[in-house]
């Protein structure tokens, strides 16, 4: 494929910070952020957007939360403002200061904003969410029931107030009402080579939960994606090489995707990104993607069905039905214990960027990082006191929720797995490098091997010497050891010696491929990429999404019935595990109909039921199988040696 | 999944003739070792369950006194149908010998833990079973039955 990226000059005479100036510098960093900043397209329905932070900080107040004590309000709304914001706050240990967006509505007006919505729908039904492909139908009954867990602990647990959403948008709509705007944070970082363009979007709401049936809902939204350039030596000018889009705090290779990947969709030079609706996630194609939570108290029944995934796919190499399979990426097997949630990121709403209906305002840059980013380690928005955090506001672009600073802040090269990877213009230079480095270390092997082997054919001598020499035999015995001492490190070195030998080969030809232009498989690096929902996954009937949403409810309630019959009298116990059992076989019978998985059905529970067959076996015989099994390679050990005699 | 199976692909006789491969000829060594397996199966459960009467044997009291007599001539059926599935290698062949596998599975485990037999049959057929579930899991033969025909001759070949 003919690479037809052109590098351009920055800006003209303008390489990337090659001046003193400061103020000349932010400007190449603007023009720079502003050549490659991203097109984004919005799912419909979706009423957040990026934003400025000064208009939100104006409509929120800040608050100290204490431990063993009631929220403090330290900035009424109205007074804080970006210095205010930057200013110290020491506070004891386990103190939050959290900023407050939203002051609840009163229900006459959460009741006029619910009416306006729905006159607004019935107006504009083209421009309404659907949800479309329910995201229970997708998944199987364990995860509907810890789904139903995670739903009913919202209960008991800390979360955003289900009319803040309802407030928020009233709220970003009246910040948008004084000053359309649609802002983005920009920062150039120069890292291992590489020129790391990050571009950092604010939403003023996450509603992922309340508008889109998503995992939270929380107050204030940080985004973050990042397109990494070589420079060239010769005249400074850039090139695009990698694009790396977060997603619910995903990191690693698997986030990032090459220039010339088809995945990744072009405006020009601007990266085209989908965003997740309401939680504002960034991903390379439309689509609908099935997103797993991980509930702390199940991660270790996640981590023992991963490992026995693992072990009968990889260990056993046994066989597995797959929908989907793509070669050199791993299936993203979805696991029972993880709570399923779809992010839509169909990209049917509006876009914002070059070319399209809303453009970007000039970017707002991060460097020298302003106070507010830098001084303030609360949290940008109300915290709900969540255990799973999902319901708590997000810290800075700078911090994490507990203040210490984010990987993709202080190491943007690395938060995308790029550190592995040197700038292709550079990366034949590493490589000759490596290869003489190789070749030194070969060198003084060779010569450490020549003087060691030396040693042991002296030592040979002088043993060979002392033989049938009853009064040599202290020193015989000691030169021995020695001899043998050594020829162990000659063999090693050899081993080593041999090694870099076929590492020099690989080097070579890697140089070759480097010198011919080859850059190596565009998806090489990936091993578990998102991909949205294949349309077959999505071909439920009806009926089998009534049946997804219902039938965790009517199970429940059957059981309960079948306890009460027992519990009566009218059912005895046989009969009572009986009907549990027809219950449960029905239930799954059931599904794996509408998901037209009884193959996999019938395979899973043969399966479950060997290694049960197999343990009782075990169990029963365990002497016997273990006397079989000695009495088998004793008999294969006789025959082998039997047929060597023969032979 | 492809439609097309491998024993049904046309190939020409020397003549220039169009003709049809005969699946028996053709099929990997797994598949054919499976097939008579299945048969032995089959045949096994059938004799097991017809003769239990006659039997003077635990498992024939547990059979007529768990109403279960009648569930091994059938399974018997059924591993004869997948074993003529596996004669010319069809989509389902597979999946009923999985699932004749595990009914039988399912039922020596209820006896097991509903009587704590110590009649040998039973552990001789759960064992059997075993090694089925094993060997239909083995390596690629469930792809021979998704119609992959390139697999064949590398199964052959191994």
């Amino acid at each position: 494929m003919s690479d037809r990226r052109e590098r351009r000059p920055l800006a003209p005479a303008l390489p990337v910070s090659a001046t003193g100036d400061p103020e000349t510098s932010r400007e190449a960093d603007r023009a720079l952020l502003q050549r490659f900043e991203p097109v984004i397209h919005y799912t419909r329905g979706e009423g957040f957007f990026p934003m400025r932070v000064g208009p939100y900080l104006s409509h929120s107040s800040l608050w100290r939360q204490r431990p063993d004590r009631e929220p403090e309000c330290t900035v009424p709304e109205g007074e804080l403002t970006l210095p205010r914001l930057a200013e110290p706050r020491p506070a004891e240990f386990g103190t939050v200061y959290f900023l407050k967006f939203i002051t609840p509505l009163k229900l006459t007006e959460l009741a006029a904003y619910r009416l306006q919505q729905g006159l607004q729908g019935l107006q504009r039904r083209q421009e309404q969410f659907r949800a479309g492909r329910g995201r229970l139908a997708r998944v199987g009954y364990s995860s509907r029931f810890v789904d139903a867990l995670f739903q009913l602990s919202l209960l008991a647990r800390g979360r955003v107030p289900g009319d803040t959403a309802a407030a928020a948008a009233l709220a970003y709509q009246q910040i948008m009402a004084q000053e359309r705007h649609y802002t983005y944070y920009g920062r150039v970082v120069h890292q291992n080579g590489w020129i790391a363009l990050q571009y950092w979007f604010f939403y003023a709401f996450n509603n992922w939960r309340s508008g889109f049936f998503g995992a939270n809902d929380h107050e204030a939204d940080w985004e973050m994606i990042c397109v990494y350039l070589s420079q060239s030596e010769q005249d400074g000018s850039v090139r695009p090489e990698w694009v790396a889009y977060a997603a619910h705090d995903f990191e690693g290779s698997d986030l990032r995707r090459r220039w010339d990947d088809p995945e990744l969709q072009k405006v020009g030079e601007h990266p085209v990104v989908y965003a997740g609706a309401g939680s504002h996630a960034s991903y390379y194609r439309p689509g609908e993607y099935l997103t797993e939570l991980e509930l702390p108290f199940l991660r270790p029944l996640v981590q023992i069905t991963d490992r026995l995934e693992q072990f009968w796919r990889r260990s056993l190499r046994r066989y597995q039905i797959e929908e989907e399979e793509m070669p050199g990426e791993e299936e993203r097997s979805f696991n029972i214990f993880r709570v399923p949630f779809v992010d839509y990121a169909r990209g049917d709403g509006i876009a914002i960027g070059p070319g399209q209906a809303h453009t970007w305002q000039p970017p707002r840059l991060l460097d020298p990082v302003p106070g507010w980013a830098l001084h303030y380690r609360g949290l940008w928005g109300l915290y709900a006191r969540d255990p799973f955090s999902g319901e708590d506001a997000p810290a800075g672009p700078l911090y994490n929720r507990d203040g210490t600073v984010r990987r993709a802040w202080y190491d943007p090269v690395g938060w995308a797995g790029l550190d592995k990877v040197p700038p292709p213009d550079e990366a034949l230079a590493y490589v000759l490098a490596q290869r003489a480095e190789v070749q030194a270390r070969q060198q003084a092997l060779k010569t450490k091997i020549a003087r060691q082997s030396q040693e042991v054919l002296e030592l040979g001598i002088e043993i060979q010497a002392m033989s049938n020499l009853p009064h040599m035999q202290p020193i015989y015995t000691a030169h021995q050891e020695e001899m043998v001492t050594l020829a162990e490190g000659v063999d090693q070195m050899r081993a080593e010696y041999a090694a870099d030998e076929a590492l020099l080969q690989a080097l070579e030809l890697h140089a070759e491929k480097l010198r011919a232009g080859e850059r190596g498989p565009v998806r090489g690096h990936i091993r578990r990429a998102h991909r949205p929902a294949s349309t077959i996954g999505l071909r439920f009937g009806r009926f089998a999404e009534v049946w997804a949403a219902v039938s965790i409810s009517v199970a429940l309630i059957a059981f309960v019935v079948l306890f009460l019959l027992a519990r009566q009298g009218l059912l005895d116990t046989d009969f009572l595990f009986f009907g549990l059992a027809i219950l449960i076989s029905v239930f799954i019978f059931v599904e794996a109909s509408f998901r037209r998985q009884l193959p996999r059905l019938v395979s899973s529970v043969t399966i479950g039921l060997t290694v049960v067959a197999t343990l009782v076996v075990v169990y029963e015989f365990f002497w016997e199988i273990i006397v079989l099994g000695v009495v088998t390679a004793g008999a294969y050990l006789m025959w082998e040696n039997l047929r060597e005699l023969w032979s | 999944m492809a439609e097309e199976r491998y024993d049904q692909q046309p190939m020409q006789d020397p003549a220039g003739r169009s003709t049809t491969r005969a699946g028996s000829e053709e099929r990997p060594w797994p598949v054919k070792m499976l097939t008579w397996l299945l048969v032995i199966q089959g045949i096994g459960l059938l004799l097991i369950g017809l003769f239990n009467v006659e039997l003077e044997t635990g498992l024939q009291r547990i059979l007529v006194e768990s109403s279960f007599f009648a569930s091994l001539p059938a399974l018997g059926i059924l591993a004869l149908v997948a074993a003529a599935g596996f004669f010319r290698p069809r989509p389902g062949a597979w999946v009923m010998a999985m699932l004749v596998q595990g009914l039988t599975l399912l039922i020596t485990v209820l006896f097991y833990f509903r009587y704590r037999s110590e009649n040998l049959f039973l552990y001789a057929i759960m064992v059997y079973s075993i090694i089925m579930v094993l060997y239909l899991n083995y390596a690629q033969v469930p792809l021979v039955f998704r119609g992959q025909p390139d697999l064949v001759s590398e199964m052959n070949d191994e």
